[in-house]
């Protein structure tokens, strides 16, 4: 399979995040598109090496944000018009996120602040405030 | 009883098995082939050195053949080398595969260790059976080739009290080998305590009248059983029953000792 | 309740001698799930496998195995009929060839998959026709595997599956643990490699000296553990840091270090209430498992 990469456990995150970011990025690429299916939890977990588990979550969660569609017995897909218009907010969101913390890290930058301390300052925040793991690895 | 755990114990033993086989046609095959060059030797021994004290047995070794067989095969050096093979095809066990490495498979199959003891315990009372009818086979066969006339009978019950009295020795070899740790340890103390048996016995055998002390250790003499059987009576019942019981409670040892020891 | 635990030890206790492998250990591995089962040499992970399967005997306690007492061989059996498990020492049989080893096997399982012999077959490229005596160290615990991983087993007990394999074999192995787990069994395996625990397993059992001191999920480590480092300016009182969810604390100078096995905005909170710079830390499994496992507790 080389829809996706095995992911590093060594990274720092978590693994089902890996998975869901690469789902993700697959739909917004168009590598994957609505309609498509998704190899099934066995084949992909046998294929990254990871748990079971750990898949069968990544795809419901993902059903829940409207990105897959279960089909109970047949397998996963991508969500026929939720997809677009997931994407398409989604990337709308990403842009304007990425000109954030453009203009965020350029201030901190201006103050003297280092870039390992400016990523240790995010990396604490973000542990803080949603009791999820940070992405930047 | 579980069928492959006899194929197991069958693979385990096999190789020493069809070595005690050759050994067995060679020994067996040696002294009835040799008949007459040895008797022959012990002619000239006679005509040469008349002045010798020879031991009371030899005499007749020269006249007699079944009891030449008796003497040499039956009550000496096939006896010493049958005891051994007997030890031989009782060496393994859950120790054994401990110190080699394999105990965490066998243990891990669903059956009981009585099971596995059981495997290995009847393949080696079979082979140790085989064995003793091969023996009769070579002996028969070898006498016919010789033109000796040998009564089958009088090979049936020697063969029969060394089947019998060698189960001891397979039972204490498969309870040796459930104590001792290690793949040959086992079989060096084996072989030490039954070469000093033989030193302290071999008088007995050769027809010194038995001390009482030494009446609990006689099982080379029971092996070898009287040079004529002619009728039950000839039969020593009461020390088979005793080396039969005494074999049977060393498997239970070994039992008890493979039911509870750690792995 | 019960059913749900693929293993459950209660207070198991062994004594080797004068010497405790494992004391007093009370867990649980819940059905379909990967446990790793983590420690050091020495810390009593394979002493505990080999109670669980009946090789040896608890000094005291006791355990249930698909829900059979460990300790009755006759429930054993039973149990070994349900069970896969691959030791430490990957021996097999010196006297047959790949082959018998595999029908000798083959004869106490019913529900052998001969699918997985023949995939793992070509996969390993084992030699059938070749005595196992002679098979590389590879070799044997590819064997091995095998002849565990095709006896279609509820429970998988691997004790160091990919020790002494090179990384592609390896990775083969993981790839086995979780196509099992994909058909629904439980794993339990134990294992010096903190990656290849993250990468598959979903629970976390570390023991160290016999005992349990740490039982968790990888999701838990995500999204739980953390961190926190506070820079006081007078040592705080112990009492300041008994707060819910501190399992270690570490003091060296002016610094204070926390680990949290939850909590942690709570304890963040507090922490900032007498400390300046308060920072929090997402915790990788292997410096979760290093600080679980140094001896100077606070």
């Amino acid at each position: 399979m080389t829809l996706f990469l095995k992911p590093n456990p060594a990274s720092g995150v978590p693994i089902y995040l890996q998975l869901k970011e690469q789902i993700r990025h697959a739909c917004e690429t168009g590598a994957l598109r609505p309609g498509d299916s998704l190899p099934g939890i066995r084949a992909l977990a046998e294929s990254m090496v990871i748990n079971p588990n750990t898949v069968a979550r990544v795809y419901r969660e993902l059903e829940q944000e409207g990105l897959l569609e279960l089909r109970h017995g047949v397998g996963a897909f991508v969500a026929s018009r939720g997809t677009t218009r997931w994407t398409a907010a989604r990337t709308g969101q990403m842009k304007a996120a990425q000109k954030s913390a453009k203009s965020f890290v350029s201030e901190l930058r201006r103050r003297g602040i280092e870039p390992d301390e400016i990523r240790r300052l995010i990396d604490a925040e973000l542990a803080t405030s949603d009791g999820k793991m940070p992405m930047v690895g | 009883m579980n069928k492959p755990l006899l194929y197991k114990s069958w693979l385990e033993t096999r190789t020493r098995f069809l070595t005690a086989v050759i050994v067995t046609l060679a020994v067996c095959g040696f002294f009835t082939l040799a008949h007459s060059w040895i008797e022959s030797m012990w002619h000239r021994d006679l005509i040469e050195h008349p002045g010798y004290d020879n031991p009371p047995w030899f005499l007749r070794v020269v006249r007699d053949y079944p009891f030449y067989l008796y003497h040499y095969v039956y009550a000496d050096f096939f006896q010493k080398i049958w005891v051994f093979l007997a030890i031989l095809l009782g060496v393994g066990g859950l120790s054994r595969e401990a110190a080699h490495g394999s105990a965490g498979f066998t243990l891990s199959l669903p059956v009981s260790r009585l099971r596995l003891f059981a495997a290995r315990a009847l393949i080696a009372v079979a082979e140790l059976f085989t064995l003793a009818l091969l023996a009769l086979v070579a002996v028969s066969i070898g006498s016919w080739i010789m033109g000796l006339p040998y009564p089958i009978d009088h090979g049936v019950t020697h063969l029969a009290f060394l089947f019998l009295g060698g189960l001891i020795f397979l039972a204490a070899s498969l309870c040796l080998t459930e104590f001792v740790e290690g793949e040959n340890t086992p079989v060096v103390i084996a072989l030490g305590g039954v070469g000093l048996l033989y030193f302290v016995m071999q008088p007995y055998v050769d027809g010194a009248p038995l001390d009482w002390f030494a009446m609990p250790f006689a099982i080379p003499k029971l092996m070898a059983g009287p040079a004529d059987v002619t009728s039950a009576t000839d039969i020593a019942w009461l020390g088979l029953f005793v080396s039969l019981t005494v074999a049977a409670l060393l498997a239970g040892i070994a039992i008890h000792r493979t039911r509870t020891s750690d792995y | 309740m019960k059913q749900s635990y693929a293993i459950e030890t209660d207070n198991l206790t062994k004594y080797y001698g004068d010497f405790e492998a494992v004391r007093g250990l009370t867990m649980r591995v819940p059905k379909g799930t990967i446990t790793g089962f983590l420690g050091q040499n020495g810390a009593g992970k394979s002493s505990t496998i080999r109670m669980l399967l009946g090789m040896s005997r608890p000094t005291r306690g006791n355990g249930r195995v698909l829900d059979f007492d460990i300790a009755d061989e006759k429930q054993s059996i039973e149990m070994r009929k349900r069970v896969a498990y691959v030791g430490e020492d990957k021996r097999l049989y010196d006297y047959t060839t790949v082959r018998q080893m595999i029908d000798f096997t083959k004869a106490f399982y019913p529900g052998w998959r001969a699918e997985i012999e023949q995939k793992l077959l070509d996969e390993f490229r084992l030699p059938t026709d070749r005595p196992t005596k002679k098979l590389s160290k590879g070799m044997r615990t590819q064997l091995a595997l095998l002849l565990a991983f095709a006896r279609g087993a509820e429970l998988l007990v691997l004790d160091e599956p990919t020790e002494g394999l090179d990384p592609v074999m390896a990775e083969k192995v993981l790839e086995l643990v979780v196509g099992a787990a994909a058909d629904g069994a439980t794993i339990f395996f134990s294992s010096h490699q903190i990656a290849e625990v993250e990468q598959i397993a979903d629970r976390i059992l570390l023991i160290d000296r016999g005992q349990l001191v740490l039982e968790t999920t990888l999701e838990s480590i995500s999204t739980d553990f953390r961190r926190i480092r506070g820079v006081y300016d007078s040592a705080p009182k112990p009492s300041a840091l008994a707060i819910d969810g501190v399992t270690r604390i570490a003091v060296d100078g002016r610094v204070v270090s926390v680990m949290a096995s939850h909590n942690a905005v709570t304890i963040a909170e507090r922490m900032k209430a007498s400390a300046s710079a308060v920072e929090v830390m997402p915790m990788t499994l292997k410096e979760i498992v290093l600080e679980s496992l140094k001896r100077d507790q606070a």
